[in-house]
């Protein structure tokens, strides 16, 4: 029997001891779902295939979107934490097609603080008691960015430029994704622009009915004169108003930031502070995690928390974290985890559900990776 | 090469089995003296090439082609870039493109209503598609059969939120049924997608695609299949080099320098050496340079300056068997 094998009762008598039920998800789940969420790249990951009626199925390629279905069909209104641990398959270059992984996820809980770091602190016991004591720990923090664009009422297109550059790792130099990009088309669109500088929603979109009218243009494809006229509208709007250079300054100074979480949450109310910014509230509830990671016995000061680190937005929400075996050449992480709070709504519940997990790579963590 | 070959087993040449590409292939084979033969009549699907020993030509859909080229079941075969870049993930490990062929010209392309006046190029798209989803919550669909394909040029794009329907057929009517908003679709002249109302963004055309001679590593290359390529890839190399220079005769004395001087000027080569003196000069030079050449030479002196196009030049250096020989 591999090591990870073995591995998985470890991880579940670990997780059954923490109050978290054994969740045991299908292994064949619909296709849909991770397409949706992960999006179309993840279709060259996954094993995929069709039943008779030609909907798509495939083998889980993680736990966390399953188990959130279970949950949602179970009806459960209560808050419930999960265990899981078990076979899950995505294509990989130089790794097995199917690998064990485990995890937790946590649907609910309103206390937020206090669910992230008990999340946070059980990844890290798990990981320590499968024989990596030192892993390197990364932070982020979604929710704390999204204040602060909030706050420098940053407009809409240029705040999806800035989060996109960031997630893709650009760091301070994500800033420059803030400037309108310089297309070619640009020019050639100057005389409409000129032409709905100013005009108030309604009239823009009349104008753009006329332009499609006269040009004999019949309306296909799901967008509507409205939507288009709309993005005309706040292109001219941007070209008024580009985002200035003290804010950018300031948000190249935030992504800057790195250190545990303590200096870096002083740092950024020193920022924010200093362009009177009210992010008290987001702040108080990073300290406040990070108060309740230190009572689990965290050590802080091992923590390196960065205003940069991003991953997929389409699913975090807040915090995120991974841990590193810095013994690893590939820069995977062993574990990963964070804030989903979108999630579950889209996936069907009722209403938007809190949740927070995180998973362990357990062919990794036991060396049986291929 | 993974299999041991068998020296005895001929080389199958898989060539498409209807259409223009057909007749396509047929004629630029038959350009360079290589005419398929149907020993059972028409709707054979299986034939040999008159006076090639060793080489069999298989009929084939364009996209079995890609198949059994990927697979090795074929040595060597004719289809188009798209589909190879489209159906193998590992393209340039199971197949070597030997040549472009000059026919079966088409682009894939990315195309979005006409109606979006505000979309220009891929970049206007990403902004479009991110605002759908952060405001409809539905992706943008983009209705394809070369799902491979547009999931690379997306990516590339920095383009995520978006799905794929597959679309085996009338792709273009995807929008107007409303099934997609955009489509990525391979087109030549683009009037489908303009009667669709559908335009092509400004850097829309991912491949540019084209009829490729397109070999397999993987097939079993024995000794009598590497025979025949060697045969078969000679006579059309000869046929593309004889297509492509002219040869130029003239009378006129010329110095080694001066000699050379024509080759770094015009690209032309002295097939035969230099003229021993009073023996005619006989040059190949490339098509496009042929008469500025001539001028030169006139210039130089030169009488009864003669240009004929060959039929075939055949030369021990060879392109197309070089490359075959450096992936087998």
């Amino acid at each position: 029997m591999p090591a990870s094998r073995a591995s998985i009762e470890t991880v579940i008598a670990l997780f059954a001891g923490e109050g978290y039920e054994h969740a045991e998800p299908a292994i064949l789940q619909p296709a849909d779902v991770f397409l949706d969420l992960s999006g179309e790249d993840i279709r060259r990951r996954i094993f995929m295939t069709q039943d008779a009626d030609g909907r798509d199925w495939c083998l889980r390629p993680e736990y966390t979107i399953p188990v959130a279905l279970d949950h949602i069909a179970s009806g459960r209104t209560e808050p419930a934490a999960y265990a899981y641990a078990g076979p899950v398959f995505r294509m990989r270059a130089s790794e097995r097609g199917e690998f064990l992984q485990a995890g937790l996820e946590s649907f609910g809980r309103n206390d937020f603080a206090a669910a992230d770091a008990e999340i946070m602190a059980l990844t890290i016991e798990t990981t320590a008691l499968l024989g990596l004591a030192e892993p390197r720990i990364v932070m982020g923090d979604v929710a704390v960015l999204g204040a602060l664009l909030d706050g420098l009422s940053v407009p809409q297109g240029a705040r999806r430029r800035l989060v996109r550059a960031v997630v893709q790792g650009k760091g301070t130099e994500a800033v420059d994704a803030l400037d309108p990009p310089a297309a070619d088309g640009e020019t050639a669109h100057a005389g409409l622009l000129k032409a709905l500088e100013g005009q108030d929603p309604k009239a823009a979109r009349a104008f753009v009915e006329d332009v499609l009218s006269i040009a004999g243009i019949s309306t296909v494809g799901g967008r509507s004169a409205a939507d288009i006229a709309e993005r005309f509208l706040a292109r001219a709007a941007e070209r008024e108003n580009p985002v200035n250079d003290d804010v950018k300054a300031l948000l190249a100074q935030v992504l800057a930031i790195s250190g545990d979480p303590d200096a870096a949450s002083a740092s950024l109310r020193a920022l924010a502070d200093q362009a009177s910014l009210d992010i008290g509230r987001q702040l108080d509830a990073f300290d406040e995690r990070t108060g309740f990671l230190a009572a689990r016995g965290v050590d802080i000061g091992a923590i390196r928390f960065s205003a940069g680190f991003a991953r997929n937005l389409d699913y975090y929400t807040g915090f995120i974290f991974e841990l590193h075996d810095t013994a690893r050449g590939d820069g995977k992480p062993v574990a990963g985890g964070g804030r989903y709070d979108n999630v579950l709504a889209r996936l069907g519940a009722s209403r938007p559900l809190p949740a927070v997990g995180a998973s362990l790579w357990l062919d990794r963590l036991t060396g049986d990776a291929a | 090469m993974s299999q041991m070959p068998d020296n005895d087993a001929p080389l199958v040449l898989a060539v498409p089995s209807k259409g223009r590409l057909q007749e396509n292939a047929t004629a630029f084979f038959g350009r360079a003296g290589l005419k398929f033969v149907k020993s059972r009549g028409e709707r054979d699907y299986r034939g040999a090439i008159a006076g090639v020993d060793g080489a069999e030509v298989a009929f084939l859909s364009a996209s079995e082609i890609v198949a059994q080229l990927s697979s090795g079941a074929a040595h060597i075969g004719i289809t188009g870039e798209d589909l190879v870049r489209e159906q193998l993930s590992d393209a340039d490990a199971a197949v070597e493109m030997l040549t472009p062929l000059g026919f079966g010209h088409a682009n894939v392309v990315v195309a979005v209503p006409q109606a979006w006046i505000d979309v220009r190029n891929m970049a206007d798209l990403d902004d479009v598609a991110s605002v759908m989803r952060a405001r409809h919550g539905k992706k943008l669909r983009v209705a394809t059969k070369y799902v491979n394909l547009t999931r690379r040029f997306f990516a590339q794009h920095g383009l995520a939120d978006y799905r794929i329907v597959e679309s085996l057929g009338a792709t273009e009517g995807a929008p107007a049924a409303g099934t997609a908003e955009i489509v990525v679709d391979i087109t030549t002249t683009g009037a489908t997608l303009s009667a669709n109302a559908l335009k092509v963004l400004d850097d829309g055309v991912m491949l540019a695609s084209e009829a490729n001679l397109v070999a397999s590593t993987r097939a079993p290359w024995g000794e009598r299949a590497r025979a025949a390529a060697k045969t078969i890839l000679s006579r059309i190399a000869a046929e593309e080099e004889g297509r492509t220079i002219r040869e130029v005769r003239a009378r006129l004395d010329l110095t080694p320098d001066a000699l050379a001087a024509l080759e770094a000027r015009f690209g032309a080569r002295l097939p035969f050496g230099a003229p021993a003196a009073g023996t005619p000069l006989t040059l190949h030079c490339p098509d496009k340079a042929v008469f500025a050449l001539v001028e030169h030479l006139d210039g130089l002196g030169a009488d009864d300056v003669t240009v004929s196009a060959p039929a075939y030049v055949f030369r021990r250096a060879n392109r197309l068997l070089e490359r075959l020989n450096a992936r087998i």
